[in-house]
């Protein structure tokens, strides 16, 4: 897609450029007067482009992600054409009276005022904030001298040598976002076709210029064909656009309903009879023992009971919260056992949310089956750092351990982490382990990428 | 200071009173959903804070603060409510003013917490360290989360206003241990005491990269006012039971001879 685009641009400012100046160099047009139908056509190019500019302000306004952005190119695009040679062709018919010079100074401030909103179109949709700073300056302060090149060597006819400096700082520009953006990977049919007009008209302008200079009698049509070309880039821009999100619509529907599903199973596996009735047999003997350990019992199950209802609400919560939903079901766990299990939180990172009940199945795995509680030195260690762009949480315990080609039975509640996981950041937990030599469990979720799943659904 | 509870059921009211019986210096009035009694009863001035259910059949938990705000603007809530009730569920004007929330079945810490905070009392930590270490909140021995963070407590405390640094307080706390071993446990430490700090409401630890330190404002210590002043119940003993209290019985017994003599 990207060699495609790029061959494809190259071969429309060739085509318009050098073609051009080849053609004005070596061959002999005989002048000739320009025909109606040129003329007609320039009105009806003209007439769409004023209809896309309508819609482009008309979305700008009323759609949140749109910004004027692409409508300050299309008025820009639509005044470029309008002082063009083929347009002057157009006026001569009709009769209007005009002078060129300021034909073309009108026409030259907005090819500049293009290229210059393409510009600031590339850099604030396909840069990353982070980067690239500086350069928008750079090129504004470019062009305004440019600009100013432009209208003092018209009058010594060496306008070419103006346009010549704009093009280049334009396509080096350009050249620096291609590079970033290939560095960040975003490379999608807009870009392909954004940046067709802007190489479109960068050739297309040196027609122009040939032509006010007079090495070449007259556009000849190239102003409808390339404006032609980005009526159909504008068109095909909004429709990869409309197709893209409808399908981002449509995956975050399907998204949404698969979540929901998600956490409805876990709460049943949470609230699964059998725990529910031990717990409360656990509260009613604390109490028999003494009343305080009954209700720090009956605080912490309840409190265990208010977690589970509260995941339905909540797409994640934040990672102490589930952290002190753990170290609660592990007290409550450890009130009714001899040798207690010990837990140690390595906790480094904290500000950053995670799906509700994803680090609680893993801890009440360690529980049920790795026996670190009849080590002396055994525990279970929840870690969580940054490593890179990525958080690292870890559970990971010093006991029996299990071979992992052999996955126990049961245990609903991890494979829903797993799925939950999967959906919700497109990778899953990993889990290491030998018999005998413990249980390691970690996920990794990416620093920017976990703010953007915070939701209250309902 | 006082307070008006308002709950439909009996059961719940009842609980509440035993529990406050003991707090002292609280002058309460129940009421069950009687709306126009609450209203009469508040409109004559003076109540500090409405304890309030928010499911109830003749009003709403929330509505009734709203009407309650009217008469007294300066009144403060706390709401009582089985479910996971937040602060985003709250109308603006309630929120501003509202304390906290009481999860039935709440603990009786987390009411008298919210009691001293609507009383005004400035919460403070007293802490002894003459002879072993321990802190207490309203009179109430406050119970750590692990002894390791209980002692790292102690030396940030006996560190008096100094930073305390992870590589100090595990040369102190964990000198047998092998590095990476201990920098795990410092952190599970840390973490501990944070969340005991958080429960009692007196967070008065800044948490650093890699350091601790003190906010002194909210704690008293009986080892802070020795070194001041002299006067204490220094008898020899400093923090037992933690080695490394044996570098600060020389100052400590320096004071005491200057005092003696």
């Amino acid at each position: 897609m990207r060699a495609i685009s790029i061959a494809g641009n190259i071969l429309l400012f060739v085509l318009g450029s050098v073609v051009s100046l080849i053609l004005a160099m070596t061959i002999e047009i005989v002048p000739h007067e320009g025909s109606v139908a040129i003329g007609l056509f320039a009105l009806i190019t003209f007439l769409l482009l004023l209809l896309i500019l309508a819609v482009e302000i008309i979305a700008a306004v009323k759609i949140a992600e749109s910004t004027m952005h692409t409508a300050v190119v299309a008025f820009f695009l639509l005044a470029y054409l309008l002082f063009s040679p083929d347009a002057i062709v157009f006026f001569s018919i009709v009769g209007t009276s005009y002078s060129i010079v300021s034909f073309e100074i009108a026409g030259n401030i907005a090819f500049l005022g293009l290229m210059f909103s393409l510009l600031v179109f590339f850099r604030y949709h396909y840069v990353p904030k982070r980067a690239m700073s500086g350069p928008t300056v750079a090129v504004a302060a470019t062009l305004f001298v440019c600009a100013l090149c432009y209208t003092v060597l018209i009058f010594i006819n060496l306008q070419l040598i103006a346009h010549i400096a704009a093009i280049a700082a334009a396509i080096s520009y350009f050249c620096g976002i291609q590079f970033v953006a290939y560095r960040n990977d975003c490379d999608d049919p807009t870009f392909a076709f954004s940046s067709a007009i802007l190489f479109s008209c960068a050739g297309l302008h040196t027609v122009n210029v040939l032509c006010f200079t007079g090495l070449l009698p007259s556009s000849e049509g190239w102003t409808i064909a390339y404006s032609w070309l980005c009526l159909v880039c504008f068109i095909a821009i909004y429709v990869f656009y409309f197709i893209r999100t409808s399908r981002s619509a449509l995956r975050a529907a399907e998204y949404k309903l698969q979540a929901e599903e998600l956490k409805t199973k876990l709460l049943a596996e949470q609230m699964k009879p059998h725990f529910i009735f031990n717990s409360l047999t656990t509260v009613k003997s604390m109490y028999h023992h003494d009343v305080d350990e009954g209700d720090k019992a009956m605080g912490l199950f309840s409190s265990y009971l208010r977690e589970s209802i509260e995941m339905l609400d909540s797409e994640t919560i934040p990672f102490e919260q589930e952290l002190e939903n753990v170290e609660r079901y592990v007290d409550f766990c450890n009130m009714s056992l001899e040798k207690k299990f010990n837990v140690i939180f390595d906790i480094d990172v904290t500000d950053f949310r995670i799906p509700a009940c994803c680090v609680q199945p893993f801890v009440e795995n360690a529980i049920k089956y790795s026996k670190v509680n009849e080590l002396d030195d055994g525990a279970i260690v929840i870690s969580s750092y940054l490593e890179g762009e990525d958080i690292v949480i870890r559970i990971s315990d010093n006991g029996a351990g299990f071979d992992v080609s052999h996955p126990r039975e049961g245990g609903y509640g991890i494979r829903n982490v797993f799925e939950r996981f999967r959906l919700l950041y497109a990778k899953e937990p990993a889990i290491e382990s030998a018999p005998g030599e413990g249980t390691t469990v970690t996920m990794r979720i990416r620093r920017d990428r976990e703010e953007h799943h915070e939701d209250r659904s309902g | 200071m006082k307070i008006v509870v308002v709950d439909d059921e009996i059961g719940a009211l009842q609980v509440f009173l035993s529990e406050i019986i003991g707090a002292g210096d609280v002058e309460y009035q129940f009421f069950r959903d009687d709306v126009e009694a609450i209203l009469n009863y508040v409109s004559s001035g003076g109540v500090d804070a409405a304890f309030l259910d928010i499911r109830m059949p003749n009003i709403n938990g929330v509505d009734l603060a709203m009407r309650l705000l009217e008469l007294d603007p300066s009144i403060r809530f706390v709401f009582i409510t089985g479910l996971s009730l937040s602060e985003e569920d709250l109308p603006e004007e309630v929120r501003a003013r509202t304390v906290g929330f009481l999860y039935k079945p709440y603990e009786i810490e987390t009411l008298l917490r919210y009691l001293s905070l609507i009383g005004g009392r400035r919460r403070t930590l007293t802490v002894t360290m003459f002879d072993v270490f321990d802190c207490f909140v309203d009179g109430k021995k406050v119970k750590f989360s692990s002894a390791k963070s209980k002692e790292l407590f102690a030396l940030l405390i006996a560190y008096n206003g100094r930073t305390l640094t992870m590589n100090d307080a595990i040369s102190q706390l964990w000198a047998d241990a092998e590095v990476e071993k201990s920098k795990i446990l410092y952190r599970d430490a840390v973490w501990r005491l944070r969340k005991t700090l958080n429960s009692i409401g007196i967070p008065c630890v800044e948490f650093g990269r890699a350091e601790l330190s003190l906010d002194r404002g909210q704690i008293v210590c009986d080892y802070w006012n020795y070194l001041v002043t002299g006067k204490g119940n220094y008898r020899g003993e400093f923090c037992k039971s933690y080695d490394w209290s044996v570098n600060y019985l020389v100052e400590l017994d320096a004071i005491k001879w200057r005092n003696q003599s």
